[in-house]
């Protein structure tokens, strides 16, 4: 009996010993930490081409935010047939293991744009060790251009981008895109999907860095320098896909549409043009959507009204004491508003895109319809009447108001 | 107890179909209800074995079969989930040994160990639940749901009838009756209850969270819980991955334990111990010429979802024991 027991726990032994992930671990310094990746197309050697921004271990980034003698970043690319084969050689040419875990941003290049977005992002979405709060964004040009350009703010340049792309959610700008929306949004019948826009600018920027020779009198000592005219990205609206490929580019407002009528804005500012040289902005908070389907002679009226709490933010011309410039500014301010997204909406419905949600409002309140219809979706949205109405109620007039 | 590799299709049919599936799997539940009210907390097996050593080795063996293809279903269907999300490098072979052997394990401990052990798993799921709620509210989109429980009768079939074969605790029940100590039948009516609002309401998180792309992946719940924003409950995949290996080595051991619970009736041994561990090895092979190859394992799994082995060895074998089935003698004493 000992001697089974003996044999037993040597058995046990011996499996488990040849099973834990231990064998054949990877440390942590020999794996690249990708902070973001960039997907391209060359279509004359018809190959993907990925750039890979990772984290430098080496550089002492993990102490200081900013190491100013080293890059925190380095960039690897790898050309192959299928993403996952470029991914590969990208890999190699860094020597580590790649670790996708801890990417922030996915970038998709221009080119790339011209094919089916879903096949692009399977890769990411079909691998669970991917981020799965990596933002995927669309570049102006390629997306290999803007993974070069460095910044001073943030750990890694990846990092200022991402935080870009949040920042313009938390303000209902720009639509935030996770992989699992973008493909929650290409599940509808069109295959309608929407990016923010990255792209190179030129601007004027407030980063100020601190002088680092000091003491003596002509180098100003302690003082800061500002750089100006500095290449930088910008988020400039967003790409909308039909079909699962690029449709048209959209502005800022309709980048700000988009996001109306997909998520609930939590806060949004904008100035009201109230004519006179008057220009006060308002805030809106606790925002609201609702979006109804009625049909009528085969074709479909959307009526989307939003209702929302407002604030005068700054009274841009207003009379400090006018105790009615609440009432002054709602109507002009509902009517800016209504004027953005429908100025906005329409025009890409007409293309036959539904990156609004609109199948599911066509779905939720003519079920019977949208079954008879479901495989002219795209059609219908194409055809349909949009109805826009804003509803604010402004309950504050600012410091200083009445 | 659902696995998670079951596909589930976007659209409010699912809702619908899952009430209706445990209607249904209440209602299958009768005949064992009866058996255990008629023959005074016996199971099938031990009523036929009393009546006719032949006819309770047949039941036995019916059993057994239907609970081994269970048990094949789970341990492979458990070894792909931790194979896509978490350890993409292991070998299937490593997989499915681990799986059995802490579930042989588990059987050999007995009864009362595995289930205070589903104690443990239903308290981190629900901690798991709890946590999903509080952190994913902001990407709940109510849009998703609409009013329509009944949109494409095909799918609703199929989709009824996928629920109802997810059904395979009856085969235990029907074999563990014996060892619960008083009205095993309060078990169903407190289990089918709240597996009906556990499931409804995972539904409703798939459908308002991901709404049709959840028709495209196959472990929603995975990506669910790896969606956090908070920073401190970030990769909650990671307790998603622990649940569901927790519930797949329990509902695998608790099937160990029948099998060899059905040996110890038919052979009137009482010790199990050499039956489960041979029984253990010879599930671990199953798996491993099942779990090889991914088309033979859907094929298999597609006749699994037709609810076949439910209806053998949950209403089919209990039937036949009501019908058939004897009475113990007085003086004969429950454990």
């Amino acid at each position: 009996m000992r001697m089974i027991r003996a044999v037993a726990i040597m058995l046990t032994l011996t499996v488990t010993i040849t099973l834990v992930g231990c064998v054949s671990y990877v440390d942590l310094s020999d794996r690249a930490i990708v902070q973001a990746i960039g997907i391209d197309y060359l279509p004359d050697k018809k190959v993907y081409r990925i750039s890979m921004q990772y984290f430098n271990q080496s550089s002492e980034g993990g102490q200081n935010q900013i190491d100013k003698t080293q890059d925190n970043v380095l960039k690897s690319v790898g050309e192959g047939e299928s993403i996952f084969e470029a991914a590969k050689n990208a890999s190699m040419l860094t020597g580590k293991d790649l670790l996708l875990s801890e990417n922030r941003l996915i970038i998709i290049g221009k080119e790339l744009r011209k094919y089916k977005l879903g096949d692009t992002l399977e890769f990411f979405v079909g691998n669970y060790h991917s981020h799965p709060q990596a933002y995927v964004a669309a570049a102006e040009d390629t997306a290999e251009e803007l993974l070069d350009i460095r910044f001073k703010e943030g750990s890694t340049s990846s990092q200022r981008l991402a935080n870009l792309i949040h920042n313009a959610s938390v303000e209902s700008r720009n639509k935030s895109t996770y992989p699992y929306q973008v493909m929650t949004m290409l599940c509808t019948s069109t295959e309608s999907a929407f990016l923010p826009l990255l792209t190179t600018a030129t601007l004027k920027t407030d980063v100020t860095i601190p002088k680092e020779t000091g003491g003596g009198k002509g180098n100003g000592g302690g003082e800061e320098q500002s750089e100006d005219g500095e290449k930088t990205i910008i988020l400039d609206g967003g790409v909308v896909f039909k079909g699962g490929k690029e449709l048209c580019k959209v502005d800022d407002d309709g980048a700000t549409a988009i996001f109306f009528m997909n998520d609930m804005p939590s806060e949004y500012s904008f100035t009201v043009p109230l004519g006179q040289n008057a220009m006060p902005s308002v805030t809106l908070i606790e925002v609201t959507r609702s979006i109804k389907a009625t049909e009528y002679n085969g074709k479909v009226k959307f009526d989307v009204t939003f209702s929302a709490s407002g604030k005068i933010g700054t009274k841009g011309g207003i009379k400090e004491d006018d105790k009615k410039a609440a009432e002054k500014v709602a109507e002009p301010a509902e009517r800016e508003l209504k004027r953005k997204i429908e100025n906005s909406v329409i025009p890409i419905a007409k293309k036959g895109c539904d990156v609004f949600g609109l199948e599911n409002t066509l779905r939720r309140c003519c079920n019977r319809f949208y079954r008879e219809n479901k495989d002219r979706v795209g059609e219908l949205i194409a055809e349909s009447k949009i109805e826009v109405n804003v509803n604010i109620d402004i309950f504050s007039q600012g410091i200083g108001g009445a | 107890m659902t696995l998670p590799a079951e596909i589930e299709l976007y659209g409010p049919d699912r809702f619908t179909a899952i009430f209706l599936a445990k209607i249904i799997a209440a209602l299958l539940y009768i005949p064992l209800i009866l058996v255990t009210l008629r023959f005074k907390g016996d199971s099938p097996i031990t009523c036929a074995f009393r009546r006719n050593k032949v006819f309770g080795v047949t039941v036995g063996v019916i059993l057994a079969v239907t609970l081994t293809a269970t048990a094949v279903q789970t341990v492979i269907s458990i070894q792909h989930y931790i194979t896509d999300t978490l350890l993409n490098n292991i070998l299937t072979i490593s997989g499915i040994a681990v799986l059995v052997a802490v579930s042989v394990y588990g059987a050999l401990k007995g009864l009362s160990a595995v289930t205070r052990s589903s104690v443990f798993a239903a308290a981190v799921f629900g901690l798991l639940i709890i946590l999903i709620g509080l952190t994913m509210w902001n990407k709940v989109n109510p849009d998703f749901i609409y009013p329509a429980f009944f949109e494409d009768g095909r799918y609703f079939v199929k989709c009824t009838l996928s629920e109802i074969s997810m059904n395979s605790e009856i085969l235990i029940f029907a074999v563990i009756t014996d060892e619960i100590r008083s009205k095993p039948h309060k078990t169903v009516l407190y289990y089918l209850p709240l597996l009906l609002v556990i499931l409804e309401f995972l539904n409703l998180l798939y459908n308002l969270i991901l709404g049709p792309y959840m028709s495209k992946i196959e472990y929603p719940l995975y990506i669910i819980a790896s969606l956090s924003d908070i920073v401190i409950f970030r990769r909650l995949d990671g307790i998603d991955a622990i649940v569901w290996l927790m519930c797949g080595i329990i509902k695998t051991a608790l099937i160990i334990y029948c099998v060899g619970r059905i040996y110890s009736v038919c052979s009137k041994r009482p010790d199990t111990k050499k039956a489960v561990v041979v029984y253990g090895a010879f599930i671990f092979m199953l798996c491993m010429v099942l779990g090889s190859d991914r088309t033979v394992y859907e094929h298999f799994s597609s006749v699994m979802s037709g609810g076949i082995h439910i209806l053998l060895g949950g209403v089919a074998v209990p039937l036949t024991a009501l019908v058939a089935g004897r009475k113990k003698q007085s003086g004969g004493e429950k454990k």
